[in-house]
């Protein structure tokens, strides 16, 4: 019952990007940017006063972490939302 | 600058500039236009709404070589304002999972069709040339007769507005069988029964524009947190602006919604009717009802009780129920609604209940407070449910009390779990016993409507109610429905009781049983011929969310193999029929001009779907208008949508769809409405009339008295837990599309059965064990998680339904809303042992 369909095979993958809308207590804000700059393959870019941080998550070939890594954003002490924005996959 | 590096910093670039907009943050990242603006790329970038949740996000959708390989949150969309939730990640991967189906697929046994054969490609010629010989075999000995021939289809919330338009018709009308019902009747049908009984029209009366006007919200039966993350989102914004901002959650066990509570509510499965009820008796001892609003605009009625679970009529329960299956009521007045509601004090309430009178009081508090508005938020902890649409009119009992109701930031407001339950399943009307606007098949006027329009002789169209989801599959094991068409769902997975009604009826040998899925389901291989489908933006199509919002998108990218979307396939299908081979010669004798004519020639080549040629297409790729030539979506969705316009039900111009980031009907002179029923909002509503709940006749609205009544089936001395089931974040219901997303399987790779560790304990249990779950109808393997998202009160458990290796359908109990025929998957009773 299982089609395999060779063009569509994940190998061939070069490069994954996430960004992410980050949200944290302002009073927390470098803590918590502090943590997620020590997570592999994540970066802090920007924030703002109301505690958001603009986030982006990047993946190697053949890495296949891209949801753990935005899971583990998620659940990381002193974040109370993060909200996905934009991902790019080629 | 390396190639392949400025390229990823392009990407990445992009990644920051678009984040940034989305949150509202000047960003220092030298791409300050959006990748969406950029000459720079070869990608191309359409928006499309999500294909997840009924939330009906807007996605900037970015192709490249014929693939989605880009999506960003939609910036322009009022609803997600650029955001996605995690799903959002998904989207670009859920058509290209490795094992996606890429020609028709027949079982065969020596180079025939055989029911116990094996799966063996085939071309879709042979396809409709079997499927052809069923449905005919299947036609002919009721084609003379008033019954409803045995052929029957089931399909989708997640189908397109066109899909579910042309399904509904070609059933309804073509095959002259009302046996078709979508999966949507497993999540709202509950939420459609309550409508309809204490408003006469369905869907909303407000919007997500409440979000921002609330002064608190209660979610009755939802874990928005996981299940509507974006919306979720919105509350978090609107609570942590605004110090007075109260947020009240309910539920049968501890989830992530939690973490934002004010008022924490765990109650006993059942009790929130007598919670409710409460809460009227409450306003009323406290003189907090709104006495103008309600006698200018309510009826009293006294509801019928003891209507039974559902079940097969010889079922003991049913057999013992003395109004089994009654929806009647009768008139009452305010004093008699008092005297029903009075005996559900605060001490009798938390004894059904199991809450504090603490927090019974405080949640009542919210609504009689008259200077705070609002918003009561529910999906299927109340829909799912033996008396859902009960549940359904206790809520809107509380808001029509109080007169918080169509406002901005006050009122009852039912989420949706599927991309169009509200757009296709409910407003088309793809149900066994309706229309599109809301009309039904039972009503003559109704049906003389519909056949006026689609230019049909006069008793096309049954008049009697069809087999609904779970009376579908008990009627496939009972023989009773011979030819059956599963698209766009996974029932085998979903529905209840797999073990009893659903795999025995799919593999009767006296059924055919076609499923059209992108991937082998459970359901595909319970089928006999499986036929692949295009999804999402493979193909052009139209989504209703659940603020009333329709959204239209365009195809981005060729379908993968030989796919083709559900729409080509029911059109093309129709081509095998001759009117002469369908329907009766009483039927045709009065319209002469339709004999020798193919159903395809008569549904939809009728002077109004291929009214529009292919020159007013504004996209790049069309499959279906290209073959069938002519503009088949445009086409199916005017001739659908003077159905409601100027009913209440407005669609606007096909053409404004494309342009606009969806637009909530009614949509009047261009118009789109945000709050119905109330003067200045809604263009129905009379000048002087302030408020007009104008679906029934005297613009009143029904206050239904309603008591408690126990679950089908609770838990004993041997069966001793409650099972609740439901969804996580990561997964979307059966897990179709997302269980394809390779990188998922770590994230969360099987379902888990989430306990309290005492109950764990007592039976000799730890986190991480194997255990099995077994219920009076079958048993399932899963693992023991007693920590994590969901805390489960001691005497519960939950099981996600996503996991196709741990069907908890085997557990589950077909006892439905004996209203609304939704299934309870929230209660039935289970043990649990040591492997």
């Amino acid at each position: 019952m299982r089609q395999p369909n060779k063009e569509t095979n994940d190998s061939t993958q070069v490069c994954a990007i996430s960004g992410l809308v980050v949200c944290a207590m302002p009073a927390r804000m470098d803590e918590v940017a502090q943590t997620l700059n020590n997570m592999p393959g994540v970066e802090v870019h920007d924030r703002s006063t109301e505690g958001k941080m603009v986030v982006t998550v990047e993946e190697l070939p053949g890495e296949k972490m891209m949801v753990d890594r935005i899971s583990e954003i998620s659940a990381a002490e002193g974040v109370l939302s993060s909200a996905l924005v934009y991902t790019h996959q080629e | 600058m390396k190639l392949e590096q400025s390229r990823r910093d392009f990407i990445k670039n992009s990644a920051v500039a678009a984040t940034a907009a989305a949150a509202g943050i000047s960003t220092t990242a030298s791409a300050t236009n959006l990748i969406t603006s950029s000459k720079d790329t070869d990608i191309h970038w359409d928006k499309a709404p999500c294909r997840f949740c009924g939330t009906g996000c807007s996605v900037l959708v970015g192709t490249k070589d014929n693939k989605v390989v880009a999506t960003q949150g939609d910036p322009e969309a009022p609803v997600n304002r650029g955001l996605n939730c995690i799903k959002g990640y998904f989207l670009s991967k859920i058509m290209y999972g490795k094992d996606r189906l890429d020609t028709p697929l027949l079982r065969m046994k020596d180079g025939k069709f055989d029911k116990n054969g094996e799966f063996a490609p085939i071309t879709w010629d042979q396809a409709f040339d079997i499927m052809a010989d069923k449905w005919k075999a299947a036609l002919k000995d009721t084609r003379n007769s008033d019954e409803m021939p045995p052929v029957g289809m089931f399909g989708s919330g997640q189908w397109t507005i066109m899909e579910g338009y042309a399904a509904s018709k070609l059933y309804k009308a073509g095959f002259r069988s009302n046996h078709i019902d979508p999966n949507a009747r497993h999540c709202m049908a509950s939420a459609v029964g309550g409508f309809m009984r204490t408003f006469g029209i369905d869907e909303p009366m407000g919007c997500y524009d409440d979000f921002e006007h609330s002064d608190a919200f209660v979610l009755w039966g939802s874990n928005m947190a996981e299940m509507h993350p974006i919306l979720w989102s919105r509350i978090t914004d609107r609570v942590l602006s605004n110090d007075h901002v109260k947020v009240a959650v309910l539920s049968t066990f501890k989830h992530r919604s939690f973490e934002l509570a004010d008022n924490s509510i765990i109650f006993t499965p059942q009790s929130d009717l007598a919670i409710g009820n409460f809460i009227c008796n409450y306003l009323i001892q406290n003189n907090a009802v709104n006495k103008e609003f309600i006698k200018k605009h309510t009826h009293f009625r006294l509801g019928v009780t003891d209507i039974g679970y559902g079940l097969r009529p010889e079922h003991p329960l049913e057999q013992k129920a003395k109004n089994s299956g009654k929806g009647g009521s009768k008139e009452i007045d305010f004093d008699g609604f008092a005297k029903f509601v009075s005996e559900y004090t605060v001490e009798k309430t938390e004894e059904i209940s199991g809450v504090p009178a603490k927090n019974l009081i405080e949640l009542a508090k919210l609504y009689a407070d008259p200077k705070r508005k609002v918003m009561s938020l529910w999906t299927m902890g109340m829909n799912q449910h033996t008396r859902g649409v009960w549940m359904n009119n206790i809520v809107y009992n509380i808001h029509l009390l109080t007169g918080k109701i169509s406002e901005p930031g006050n009122g009852p407001f039912s989420l949706t779990g599927q991309p169009s339950a509200c757009g296709t399943a409910r407003e088309v009307g793809t149900f066994s016993h309706r229309l599109p606007a809301d009309m039904v098949v039972k009503k003559k006027k109704h049906r003389d409507y519909a056949e006026k329009i689609w230019k049909l002789p006069e008793g096309t169209v049954p008049g009697k109610v069809g087999y609904h989801a779970v009376l579908q599959n008990r009627m496939l094991k009972d023989g009773k429905l011979n030819a059956y068409w599963v698209m766009c769902n996974n029932n085998m997975q979903a529905a209840p009781n797999m073990n009893e009604e659903g795999l025995p009826g799919y593999r009767n040998p006296d059924n055919f049983i076609v499923v059209s899925d992108p991937y082998p389901t459970v359901t595909a291989q319970a089928a006999d011929l499986v036929l692949p489908t295009a999804m999402w933006v493979e193909k052009e199509g139209g989504y209703g969310n659940a603020e009333r919002r329709t959204q239209l998108w365009f195809q981005q990218v060729e379908p993968h193999g030989e796919a083709r979307s559900d729409l080509w396939q029911l059109m093309e299908f129709s081509k095998r029929f001759k009117t002469e081979e369908v329907w009766s010669d009483a039927l045709l004798a009065k319209a002469p001009q339709y004999r020798g004519k193919t159903l395809f020639e008569v549904l939809f080549k009728n002077g109004q779907v291929d009214k529009f040629p292919m020159s007013e297409f504004k996209g790049r790729m069309n499959q279906e208008s290209e073959d069938f030539g002519f503009y088949v979506h445009k086409g199916l969705f005017e001739e659908y949508a003077t159905f409601g316009r100027g009913k209440a039900h407005d669609l606007a111009p096909f053409d404004m769809y494309h342009e606009a980031r969806g637009l909530r009907w009614p949509v009047v002179d261009g118009k789109e409405t945000l709050w119905r029923f109330r003067e200045g909002y809604d263009p129905y509503v009379k000048s002087g009339e302030e408020v007009s709940f104008y679906g029934k006749k005297d613009g009143k609205a029904w206050i239904f008295a309603l008591p408690y009544e126990p679950p089908a089936e609770s838990p004993d001395e041997e069966y001793d837990l409650w099972l609740s089931t439901g969804r996580v974040l990561e997964h979307w219901h059966t897990g179709t599309m997302t269980r394809r997303v390779p990188e998922l399987y770590r994230a969360f790779p099987d379902a888990v059965i989430f306990m309290h560790p005492e109950d764990a304990k007592e039976r000799g249990l730890r986190r991480g064990m194997e255990a099995k779950i077994l219920s009076r109808r079958g048993e399932v393997r899963s693992r023991i998680e007693t920590r994590g998202r969901n805390r489960p009160p001691k005497g519960l458990v939950f099981m996600p339904f996503f996991d196709a290796k741990q069907l908890v359908n085997k557990l589950t109990l077909d006892a439905t809303d004996p209203l609304s025929k939704e299934t309870d998957y929230k209660k039935c009773a289970v043990k649990i042992v040591k492997v």
